[in-house]
């Protein structure tokens, strides 16, 4: 997987492309606006992550030209503007993913991995992770032929975890797509859903599908 | 002085008051003099007429008469006669020769006439004086003329007293716009003396008022008002700064420890657990500044510029629906009153989020088996969100600490959080138009959002 980094703090980009090359990543650093240009528009990349602020060409204007060009590559967007009108902005250029400065390393991973899936995921009426099955068509899942009963929230909460099967998801990545919420609650709310979820899925089986990931997030197996 | 905008905005309207002065003062003269003019020219023509009807019934003697008879009064009422014959000689009275220029018709003209041309001493003096002519059948002509000592006499008497008045006027004029001048300056010094004590750090200076209540006393006043806003504004600012160091010092301070510690023992046990905590403790710091700056911008105008209307209704539900298996952990009783369909004009995010802070708050204080009540209701007026709970409450006179930033009560100190959770809600109050409200729930807290419904 070959990612370009476009981020003008030469220590943040190196430390970035070390972190993706230690996970697997082939990674081009650019730390210039007009050299990520160059770059994005003459390789083929199979994901951008692009900061906004850049000397130069800005990181939005950047996003504009390689879409009027057809360049679909997903591309993540890096910013210290963390608001939420900020963020409705940069998806809209054609951004796919938006991550406010600080962020914390793993969150980055986890959602460059979601961003890489995207396409690729399971299509069709349902999903399935190990014994547990879910059917998008009349919201029911079961696991081992046995139905389990779910809430609405729960259900998505739960075809949100087993669509990125495999792979983690933070905390913000399920308040983000299951709630729709672009804030931290002061409480961990998520891990008590978790746990509910847990309960009615993992609680009559040996193998517990979800697992917590420590200081990320979670992961279900399938 | 003299540069002053007051001083010069004074004298210059001192000058367009003296120049009107001065205008009227001319047109008054020239209006008198004129007035006595068409006395002394209607006076000639009714004498004229008077003359004509001696001749007309009593002939030429009985003028020469009448002439003879009026030198008793030569001089004093400035009348002066003259008859001549068809040959142009003197007949009889006071000038010596008919003037040269002097036509004989109706009209009273101004003739140049010198003391020398008068026989005998006489007061009025050298000038032109209005005199009429008169023509008889028998060639004899007559002129009558008003000597002008009397009609001078009043012209310089109007003329000194007009100067006089307008001289003082002028004076008062003058004096007046100084002193107002002055008064505004007097006002302006006062407001740049406390001007330049604030500028030089001394922030309680206020200007000061004086007893007339002018409109500079209004500025002045709401003046003063701005300056005591802005001093709170900057001492919680400075309060904040110092609870925003204060916070930051203990995990700062905390990680410095553990990383020294974990330096010392080299050997690497606890690298992992170290490492750990340590991000721990970073991201509360994080967290701490972000909601700083998710204060600063729910307070910003900026905020507006996303909004939409949202249904109030939906979004405390959910909201709600996220806290409830938390409180259920706690076997609090969790009960959600709302209303359906409410909507408001608003940010969804932000009021999302600060229905969250108060619910979270909620819950962490209500103790077990507690119970927790969400309403949202709604009047013609009013969209009412409120929060009850059966925890310990709070203080009446802590209701205006607990929106503060950093404010945490010392009966929370051991619940996490970086009390920054009700001034966003505060914050987000603020943006929305709306109110938030805290009442003793008896026991507990009821915190209520009351958003004032904005007229479509």
């Amino acid at each position: 997987m070959k990612i370009l980094l476009i981020e003008d703090d030469r220590e943040t980009g190196e430390y970035i492309a070390k972190g993706l090359n230690e996970n697997g990543y082939t990674v081009d650093y650019a730390a210039e606006g007009s050299d990520g240009l160059y770059f994005a528009m003459n390789n083929e990349y199979d994901l951008i992550i692009m900061d906004r602020m850049l000397p130069g060409i800005d990181g939005l204007s950047i996003i504009k030209m390689l879409r009027s060009v057809e360049k679909k590559m997903p591309i993540l967007i890096l910013s210290a503007l963390g608001d939420v009108d900020e963020k409705v902005e940069g998806l809209k250029a054609g951004g796919d993913d938006y991550l406010a400065k600080p962020y914390a390393f793993s969150e980055l991973l986890a959602r460059i991995e979601a961003l890489l899936r995207r396409g690729k995921e399971i299509s069709g009426q349902s999903l399935q992770a190990g014994s547990l099955k879910i059917n998008l068509e009349n919201y029911t899942a079961t696991r081992g032929g046995k139905k389990i009963e779910l809430k609405p929230r729960e259900f998505r909460l739960l075809e949100y975890l087993v669509r990125h099967k495999d792979h983690i998801v933070t905390r913000t990545m399920l308040l983000e797509n299951v709630w729709d919420y672009n804030f931290d609650p002061q409480t961990n709310v998520i891990d008590v859903h978790i746990s509910r979820l847990r309960s009615k899925i993992d609680k009559d089986f040996d193998k517990q599908l979800i697992k917590t990931i420590r200081g990320v997030g979670y992961k279900i197996e399938g | 002085m003299l540069h002053t905008t007051a001083i010069k905005l004074s004298l210059k309207y001192s000058l367009i008051y003296i120049f009107i002065f001065g205008v009227i003062f001319l047109f008054l003269y020239w209006f008198i003099g004129s007035f006595v003019q068409d006395q002394t020219k209607a006076n000639l023509i009714r004498e004229s007429k008077k003359v004509e009807m001696i001749y007309n019934s009593r002939g030429i003697d009985a003028i020469k008469k009448y002439i003879t008879a009026h030198r008793q009064y030569k001089g004093e009422d400035h009348r002066y006669y003259l008859l001549i014959n068809k040959k142009g000689e003197p007949e009889a009275g006071d000038l010596k020769e008919w003037p040269p220029d002097l036509e004989t018709d109706e009209n009273v003209m101004n003739i140049w006439v010198a003391k020398k041309d008068i026989e005998g001493s006489v007061k009025d003096g050298d000038g032109y004086w209005p005199m009429i002519t008169l023509s008889f059948k028998n060639g004899y002509r007559m002129l009558i003329a008003q000597g002008i000592r009397g009609t001078e006499d009043l012209r310089e008497t109007m003329f000194a007293v007009m100067a006089l008045i307008f001289g003082i006027i002028v004076i008062l004029i003058i004096a007046l716009g100084l002193s107002l001048g002055k008064s505004v300056l007097w006002h302006i010094d006062n407001i740049n003396l406390a001007h330049q004590a604030i500028m030089n750090g001394n922030l309680s200076v206020r200007i000061k008022i004086s007893d007339r209540n002018d409109e500079f006393d209004m500025i002045a006043e709401q003046l003063n008002e701005m300056l005591d806003k802005i001093e709170q504004l900057i001492t919680e600012a400075k309060q904040v700064t110092n609870n925003i160091a204060h916070d930051l010092r203990s995990p700062l301070n905390r990680i410095r420890n553990r990383l020294e510690i974990s330096l010392i023992n080299k050997n690497g046990d606890d690298c992992g657990e170290v490492l750990e905590k340590t991000i721990g403790d970073m991201d509360n710091i994080i967290k701490t500044f972000n909601g700083i700056l998710e204060i600063a911008q729910a307070e910003s105008e900026a905020a507006k510029k996303s909004w939409k209307n949202i249904n109030i209704s939906n979004i405390t539900l959910d909201v709600a629906e996220l806290y409830r298996p938390l409180a259920e952990d706690k076997s609090i009783e969790f009960h959600v009153h709302i209303t359906e369909g409410i909507t408001i004009k608003g940010n969804r995010h932000l009021i999302a989020q600060s229905i969250s802070n108060i619910i979270d708050n909620a819950v962490k204080y209500t103790p077990e088996s507690g119970t927790i009540d969400i309403y949202v209701k709604e009047n013609e007026k009013y969209v009412e969100i409120s929060v009850l709970d059966s925890g310990q409450g709070v203080n009446s006179k802590d209701y205006k600490n607990i929106t503060k930033r950093f404010v945490r009560l010392d009966t929370s100190r051991h619940t996490p959080g970086n009390g920054l959770g009700l001034s966003l809600v505060e914050a987000v109050a603020g943006l929305h138009n709306a109110d938030l409200i805290f009442e003793d729930n008896k026991p507990g807290l009821c915190v209520k959002l009351v958003i004032r419904k904005q007229r479509l």
